[in-house]
């Protein structure tokens, strides 16, 4: 379904890169200052601007993920690559933006995959994109979701949650977004008799509601929960992954608690690929051949950078690199879950 | 914004800022009655704020009213009664006291403005404007007005493209 | 803990701390200025710049910048009358009406004096909640804060005047804008018109800008005079130094509109645009002339002025604490907590109180920079309010346009923008009261939020928790002081009748 918005909001044009040379200079990666070919050499994108754009306001973990691999990836394409943000519709809005964009791989976009995955699925309003149409250039992470507890409450462990025989108090931002999913998802797919509530002006204020005691569970990505973990103020019930993440020493995987009813396992499973899609980057639909080839090798060459690894490392932020196809796939396999996980995630908006 | 509006100079106000008040009341509720009707059809957690808040806009555009018409206008609703003399500096003063012609003329320079930066880019509407504008609205030199336009545009670009490096209002063919 | 204290001064007062301090302060500075480019946008901005600063420095340099924007967002408000942030629109009701009286001078010594004086009682407190810090924002949830929302709208009867009915209207006009957008409890896109610019709501600073602004730029147009109309242009700028001594005598109003700042600071999206006016309105109520209100009345530009400076505090303490931005300032700094590598928490309090410390140190230098900077510009600012208006409106035009544009970088900004516009010319021309309408927008979507929150968590409980029931009878106080004082005036004019006339 696409509908022509019919405003004047237009997308917003590339501008000069100044800024982004001066954060490149600052960063520390551009050393010498000239523009450094990639092996190949004549890249399609040599010297042009390339809008890497963020669907969400400046200072979040999305915008600091876009601006630390800008210059690299600006490095291997011998582009100019700028960051620039479109908040709106949570991310719906720079989404359809792109898809609509001309297909010459100048605009790309960084996505919180199971936000607009899920949102596809369930047909939400606002969607106006296909996803699976979209030019996939690469995934940049896949943080595992973690179940959150208070460590001195009524429901300290996932074995406890399992038990639970009156209604657990679950808290999540808003339906649709990814903690209400995963919620939902997760305590169908237990059996674990539950309540969301919702409202929160922000994540952190739901994390905290679980810190006070005032709720029992929360269901977030690791990497952003991870300081509360490791001071204590919550505990991880369980990791919903098949391995513990970097920067997680200790804490129970979900495999060790299988899904007692039929089905469960199914439901368990395609959230874990909806997980898995992470934090991936695309250009708009119809990209040519040649000009998504190119993008896709200076992404990849711009993740292998081991001075962007190390920055990433520095601030705690996860990588799980997965080329340009192997994202596409992954993005089909999510479109394509089984019909019982497609309920769930409809039920979830 | 309405331009049919300007108060002639010489005609008591008391009754026109009455009129004015009904109008914009009934507007008002034209606009609560149309939102409750619509918060009708959500479900009640979608609908329950909704509901309780254009039910109080309707009650107290009502209220608002009732009163307007009941109470004929009375010198405190004329917002500035006695010293003509303070008011003069206000802000107000200037809205009540400018001519049709006057109100014409300005709603155009801004809806000119923002119609050229729509078209074309901040980079072009800035100095356009600011040349035009200069010398026909202020009557300022030629000089004065290329050198204003220059210096904005300068510093437009400094700031936001060179230092900020934050995205400016396109035009349609950017 | 002294210790820690007084080391964290000297941490921060390093010669490369320094440098970046001013930097920071430097380029808050002309950010606060600037009209709707704000604290927020410049700050995620300059977060790369500090991957490789150490802790304290990344604050001095980021926080240092963020404090100052507070500050120097006053003087826009006060000269042009369009608020330099979001958050400094209370400062333009009454500085900006004495600007066009011609004492520019004597508003902005007022102003930037108590947002010194705010800053440090803000930083005091800070300072001082460290070791409580944690039990205090633990005790304060969703029904705390869904009761303060209901206490801040409660003041639009002392903003509206003697408009009182108006002024209701008003406010439900802004809650009707406030629920626009997808609600938080269905995902339903209320009132959107299909259009997704709308799904995340209306943009406050959009708003804020063309409320405000809007207004004082066609008055420009229209009347062709200066800002400072009839005035005559003082050879030098007069009146500063009268400006700091109408800040001391009114320190009460200093005083109650900084604990405001800290208090309103620390609840998370409520922040400083709430704030402002709710001290405003508390000023008004205590006011010996509140007539005078909204014409240039000093003590409502103290009230702004402090309370401003005060907030930045407030809403730094849940962030330390927990890592819950107290607004959308806060929020960018909290990547800077990881960017440092700091997690936000006990640690802060613990091992890491000395970067806390530094945060209060840091808060008050800049503060102290800023402000002497500006005394040193005042004159050439307070000039440009004498010169010919027509001369300065398309420098202000832009400056709207580009200010509203940077809330999402989309054309619905400046259509959002200008139809404020519209109804604050609306409002001035017919006389209705615009900042309940403002509160209201403000309020709304908050108080909704925390109504489900708190009932979802707690049922109906939440109404006995201990906080809850005293910031109710704050606000049934609030509510009904005025009515109270007028009873009482009332018999005491009919005794005193009684006496005189036999």
């Amino acid at each position: 379904m696409v509908v022509k918005s019919g405003t004047k909001i237009r997308t917003v044009g590339s501008r000069t890169g100044v800024a982004a040379a001066l954060m490149a200079t600052v960063v520390g990666c551009s050393s010498g200052g000239d523009v450094e070919a990639t092996g190949e050499g004549g890249s399609p994108f040599e010297g042009e601007t390339i809008d890497f754009v963020v669907p969400f306001d400046p200072g979040g973990g999305y915008d600091t993920y876009t601006r630390l691999i800008a210059p690299y990836l600006g490095e291997c394409l011998g582009a100019e690559v700028v960051v620039l943000n479109e908040p709106g519709a949570g991310s719906l809005l720079a989404t359809g933006r792109t898809a609509t964009s001309a297909p010459d791989g100048l605009r790309i976009q960084i996505m919180n995959m199971p936000g607009v995955l899920s949102s596809q699925i369930a047909e939400a309003e606002g969607v106006r994109f296909d996803l699976s149409e979209f030019s996939w250039i690469g995934r940049i992470a896949a943080p595992p979701e973690v179940v959150l507890v208070q460590p001195s409450g009524e429901y300290q462990s996932f074995e406890d949650l399992m038990a639970a025989t009156e209604e657990v108090q679950f808290v999540a931002t808003g339906p649709g977004a990814s903690d209400y999913i995963n919620a939902s998802v997760l305590a169908q797919a237990y059996g674990i008799p539950f309540k969301l509530t919702t409202g929160f002006s922000g994540s952190q204020e739901a994390t905290n509601a679980v810190v006070a005691g005032n709720a029992d569970v929360h269901v977030m990505p690791f990497d952003t929960v991870l300081p509360v973990i490791t001071s204590d103020q919550a505990k991880a019930a369980a990791v919903v992954d098949d391995e513990l993440p970097e920067y997680m020493t200790e804490a129970p995987l979900i495999g060790q608690f299988p899904p007692p009813g039929d089905g469960g396992q199914e439901l368990l499973d395609s959230l874990m690929n909806l997980s898995a899609a992470g934090r991936a980057v695309a250009a708009p639909p119809g990209v040519p051949e040649e000009e998504l080839t190119a993008l896709r090798e200076g992404f990849s060459c711009a993740m292998e950078n081991q001075e962007l690894l190390d920055e990433l490392a520095e601030q705690e932020r996860p990588v799980n690199f997965l080329g340009g196809k192997e994202t596409a796939d992954l993005v089909q396999q999510v479109l394509d879950s089984p019909k019982e996980f497609q309920e769930a995630v409809k039920n979830s908006f | 914004m309405s331009t049919s509006s300007s108060t002639p100079p010489n005609s008591s106000p008391t009754r026109r800022v009455a009129l004015a008040d009904l109008l914009l009341t009934v507007g008002m509720l034209a606009i609560f009655v149309i939102a409750f009707l619509t918060a009708l059809d959500w479900s009640f957690n979608t609908g329950v704020f909704p509901l309780l808040i254009t039910g109080l806009g309707i009650a107290l555009a009502v209220l608002h009213l009732v009163v307007l018409l009941v109470r004929r206008p009375v010198p405190d609703l004329h917002p500035h009664g006695e010293d003509e003399e303070v008011e003069a500096m206000d802000v107000e003063y200037a809205f009540e006291h400018a001519g049709r012609a006057m109100w014409a003329r300005t709603l155009a320079w801004v809806f000119s403005f923002f119609l050229l930066l729509y078209v074309a880019g901040i980079f072009i509407a800035a100095p356009v404007f600011t040349i035009a504008y200069l010398r026909l609205s202020a009557k300022a030199s030629w000089l004065l007005s290329v050198v204003y336009a220059v210096v904005i545009g300068l510093a437009l670009y400094a700031s936001f493209v060179v230092f900020l490096g934050l995205p400016t209002p396109p035009g349609l063919f950017q | 803990m002294f210790d820690a204290f007084f080391g964290s001064l000297v941490e921060v007062l390093q010669p490369q701390t320094m440098a970046l301090l001013v930097t920071g302060v430097a380029v808050g500075f002309l950010v606060g200025i600037l009209p709707g480019l704000g604290g927020p946008v410049t700050l995620a901005l300059m977060l790369p710049f500090t991957f490789s600063m150490e802790p304290i420095q990344a604050f001095a340099f980021l926080l240092g910048m963020l404090v100052v924007t507070s500050t120097t967002g006053d003087i826009t408000s006060v000269l042009f009358g369009i608020p330099g942030e979001a958050t400094a629109a209370a400062a333009a009701l009454d500085g900006y009406p004495l600007t066009r009286r011609g004492e520019g001078g004597r508003a902005l010594g007022a102003v930037l004096f108590s947002s010194l004086l705010g800053s440090l009682i803000g930083a005091a407190v800070l300072a001082a909640a460290v070791p409580i810090i944690r039990p205090v924002v633990l005790a304060l949830g969703a029904p705390e804060f869904f009761v303060l929302t209901l206490l801040g709208l409660t003041f639009v009867v002392a903003l509206s005047g003697h408009q009182v009915i108006k002024g209701f209207l008003m406010a439900a006009a802004g809650l009707l804008v406030a629920v626009v957008g997808v609600d938080s409890q269905d995902g339903v896109p209320r009132y959107t018109f299909d259009q997704l610019y709308l799904f995340d709501g209306i943009g406050l600073v959009p708003l804020v800008i063309g409320l405000f602004g809007g207004a004082e730029v066609l008055q420009l147009m229209l009347s062709r005079q200066s800002i400072a109309g009839g005035a005559e242009a003082p050879s030098k700028v007069t009146g500063v130094g009268q400006g700091i001594r109408d800040t001391l005598r009114n320190w009460s109003v200093v005083v109650r509109s900084s604990a405001i700042g800290v208090t309103v600071g620390m609840i998370p999206g409520l922040g400083g645009s709430v704030a402002q006016f709710i001290a405003y309105g508390s000023a008004k109520q205590s006011s010996k002339n509140p007539e005078l209100f909204g014409k240039g009345a000093i003590d409502g530009v103290i009230a702004s002025g402090a309370n401003n400076n005060a907030r930045d505090s407030g809403s730094l303490i849940p962030t330390i604490a927990f890592g819950i931005p107290g607004g959308a300032n806060t929020a960018v700094l909290l990547s800077a907590f990881l960017i440092v590598g700091l997690n936000p928490g006990p640690e802060m309090l613990t091992t890491n109180v000395d970067v806390t410390f530094s945060m209060v140190w840091i808060t008050v230098i800049a503060n102290a920079i800023a402000v002497a900077a500006a005394f040193l510009v005042l004159k050439p600012l307070t000039r440009l309010t004498f010169i010919s208006g027509p001369l300065l409106v398309p420098f202000l035009v832009l400056l709207m346009a580009l200010g509203a544009y940077s809330a999402t970088n989309s054309y619905g900004d400046i259509l959002t923008m200008l139809a404020a516009a519209a109804i604050g010319v609306a409002c001035i021309r017919w006389n209705w009261p615009r900042i309940p309408f403002l509160l209201a927008v403000v309020l709304g979507g908050l108080a909704e939020r925390y109504l489900f929150v708190s009932y979802g968590l707690f049922g109906w409980s939440w109404l006995s928790r201990p906080v809850v029931i005293g910031l109710l009878v704050v606000m049934a106080l609030v509510l009904f002081a005025p009515l109270i004082r007028q009873i009482r005036d009332r018999r005491r004019d009919r005794s005193r009748d009684e006496v005189t006339v036999p």
